[in-house]
């Protein structure tokens, strides 16, 4: 037997109900898949994201907060490790190296980040392009700043505008005013034209990072030297000194956000974590924040999931109501095949053929369709956020798709046996 | 071709205490052209339904050649009508979307995956019937239409055709050329043509004339 011939002239009757049915399939298929696949793009981004940052040390607080403005370079309100404290972790022989992390400045948009040559290259490897800042007011940007090598970038206090929207989060905000400082400035009027935001002393690109696919791609990177000097807190070396880099006297040392140490081994980097939870300061794996930070992302997931289904349910049955209705139109067309002698097995597989190409052309394009509508999301969380989203169509997704293609399948069986079932003369009598 | 039809104290009701239509006894041997005649309501369609093993009986036998068709199955009665039956429908019932060729092919689709072995039958049957092939269904006229609804109801190159009102939405000529086409199917093929109708025409042709009586024996002249 061949059914397809029927198939294909059933759906061809009514084309623009075939279409809407098959629409809302793909629409709901691509609701869940979107959903999967972003929850899944968030976490892998920022994931690697937080690859290069082995250890964490900040004053106590909200772990979250210090992620958040380390890693992500949003802007946080974080206390500031003491400097003798801060000396000491910088110090300490059981890490590999150990980066002071310093914020707190903007260049057209992009956050100003102060930390060391070091750290520089174990986030972002060697640069392809020019060589590490070597010098107080040498910087180097990320892959995806607008500046050349060779650039003079006008630094300002404060954060850039688009990421601070309003917020107050420079973790030496309060300090700055605590010393009454004048920053050095040649430019007095930017502080009334800008409000907070005044100038520093420009800085040089020497080199551009490799692509990391996260917020520092759009960050300037300079110094930390450089931004303790910009503060007034000096460089943490002799006056006059233009080293840059570890070592830092402790009498000299400002007070520190945030550091990141890189432990020489595993046990190590535990052995690191234990030290500094006390009093004055918390480490952390950034894993373990993102962890939790995924425990709530997950539980918003299951929630969206578990109303994608109810709706995915809900549309399914709206649908087999529709086809119903639609199939009823068509009975005598069916009961006219029984009386050329079509068995009842027949027109059941025409039927439950004809609704099941509906529900097959919807989940095959819902992925399709979720992928896209995640990959548009992932385009502008990236834009916001400077993180790189992947969006991947995974066996997952088209499980899901599989899920409700079967469950369809099986609801496609009460139109089919309906009409198997329906009595032949009166369908041909009534028309 | 055996398509003798042989039919015994043949009864059908509408429900219990309504008899519709009885037939004592009736013998069709093939060649013939019978026309089943009567009021709306009489129980035309009915019977050639009783017929066709579309619908059981109340009551008797009907027997096809070796075939006593109220006492098969329902897929056995599928079967049978598939191999030995062809149906022609007032309203024609063709599939619009599909092409002529393809509407006359579709029976064969019933049993068989693939119908190219019946390919060149069926534009035989399409031109034998003066219909052109390249036209799309849905614009045919009503004479063409139905004459490829003549043609779907011969692929199988069946014993038996059933018509039920066939030229009642035709013009008159449209109607004759149809009537012409049945008793030709009847006479020169040797087909058992069963046609309902109240065309004057057809009963006019009819070797065989049941007159149908709601309730009522049905009368064979």
């Amino acid at each position: 037997m061949n059914p397809f011939p029927f198939v294909r002239a059933a759906l061809a009757r009514n084309p623009l109900t075939v279409l809407v049915f098959m629409a809302l399939v793909a629409i709901t298929v691509a609701l869940g898949s979107a959903i999967s696949m972003q929850e899944r793009a968030l976490r892998q981004g920022t994931a690697r994201a937080a690859d290069r940052f082995d250890l964490i040390v900040a004053a106590p607080g909200s772990q979250t907060d210090v992620l958040l403005a380390a890693v992500f370079l949003r802007p946080s309100a974080v206390e500031l490790i003491s400097p003798a404290v801060a000396h000491d972790i910088l110090s300490d022989p059981d890490a590999a190296f150990a980066a002071p992390l310093a914020f707190g400045d903007s260049h057209r948009g992009s956050q100003v980040v102060g930390t060391t040559a070091e750290f520089v290259t174990h986030l972002a490897g060697p640069l392809p392009e020019g060589r590490i800042f070597a010098a107080l007011e040498e910087a180097v940007v990320g892959a995806l700043v607008d500046a050349p090598i060779g650039a003079r970038l006008e630094i300002r206090h404060g954060h850039a505008d688009d990421l601070t929207a309003g917020q107050d989060a420079d973790a030496y905000d309060d300090h700055d005013h605590d010393h009454d400082h004048d920053h050095d400035h040649d430019h007095e009027t930017d502080e009334v034209a800008h409000g907070n935001l005044h100038l520093h002393d420009d800085v040089i690109v020497t080199g551009r990072l490799a692509p990391t696919g996260t917020p520092w791609d759009r960050a300037v990177i300079v110094p930390v030297e450089y931004v303790w000097m910009a503060h007034a807190l000096g460089t943490g070396h002799d006056p006059g000194e233009t080293r840059i880099g570890a070592p830092w006297q402790a009498e000299l040392l400002p007070p520190v956000p945030a550091i990141v140490l890189n432990p020489k081994s595993i046990a190590g980097a535990y052995g690191l974590r234990a030290r500094y939870r006390n009093a004055e300061t918390m480490a952390f794996f950034p894993a373990e924040t993102l962890v939790e930070l995924y425990a709530l992302m997950g539980g918003a997931t299951r929630v969206m999931t578990a109303l994608t289904m109810a709706a995915q349910g809900l549309v399914m049955v709206a649908i087999l109501a529709g086809l119903l209705a639609v199939l009823d139109l068509q009975r005598q067309r069916f009961a006219v095949l029984r009386a050329m002698g079509a068995s009842g097995g027949f027109v059941f597989l025409v039927v439950w053929l004809y609704v099941s190409t509906m529900l097959l052309a919807g989940c095959l394009l819902g992925p399709l369709l979720g992928w896209a509508v995640a990959s548009g999301l992932s385009e502008q969380i990236g834009t916001m956020t400077g993180i790189a989203l992947v969006p991947t169509l995974t066996w997952r997704e088209i499980g899901m798709a599989l899920v409700l293609l079967v469950t369809g399948a099986l609801l496609a069986l009460i139109p089919a046996v309906r009409l198997y079932r329906q009595p032949v003369i009166r369908a041909l009598q009534q028309g | 071709m055996p398509a003798a039809l042989t039919v015994r104290d043949l009864r059908h009701d509408l429900r219990p205490g309504e008899t519709l239509l009885r037939l004592p006894a009736l013998s069709l041997p093939a060649g013939r052209l019978t026309v089943l005649s009567g009021p709306s309501g009489s129980g035309k369609s009915t019977l050639l339904y009783l017929l066709a093993g579309l619908l059981l009986p109340s009551a008797g036998t009907l027997r096809w050649g070796d075939h006593d068709l109220p006492r098969l199955a329902e897929a056995a009665r599928d079967r049978w009508r598939r191999a030995t039956a062809g149906f022609v429908f007032q309203d024609f019932h063709l599939l619009p979307e599909l092409s002529p060729l393809d509407n006359v092919l579709a029976p064969v689709w019933f049993a068989a995956f693939t119908a190219r072995a019946q390919r060149e039958r069926a534009q035989h049957l399409l031109a034998r019937f003066a219909v052109p092939q390249r036209q799309r269904t849905a614009l045919l006229s009503r004479g063409e239409q139905q004459r490829v609804a003549l043609a779907r109801a011969l692929i199988r190159d069946p014993a038996i055709i059933f018509a039920d009102e066939p030229t009642a939405s035709l013009d008159a000529a449209a109607g004759l050329a149809l009537a012409n086409h049945l008793q030709r199917l009847a006479h020169d093929e040797g087909r058992n043509v069963i046609v309902a109708s109240h065309d004057p025409g057809l009963i006019g042709r009819a070797d065989i004339h049941l007159q149908l009586e709601r309730g009522a024996e049905v009368l064979v002249s």
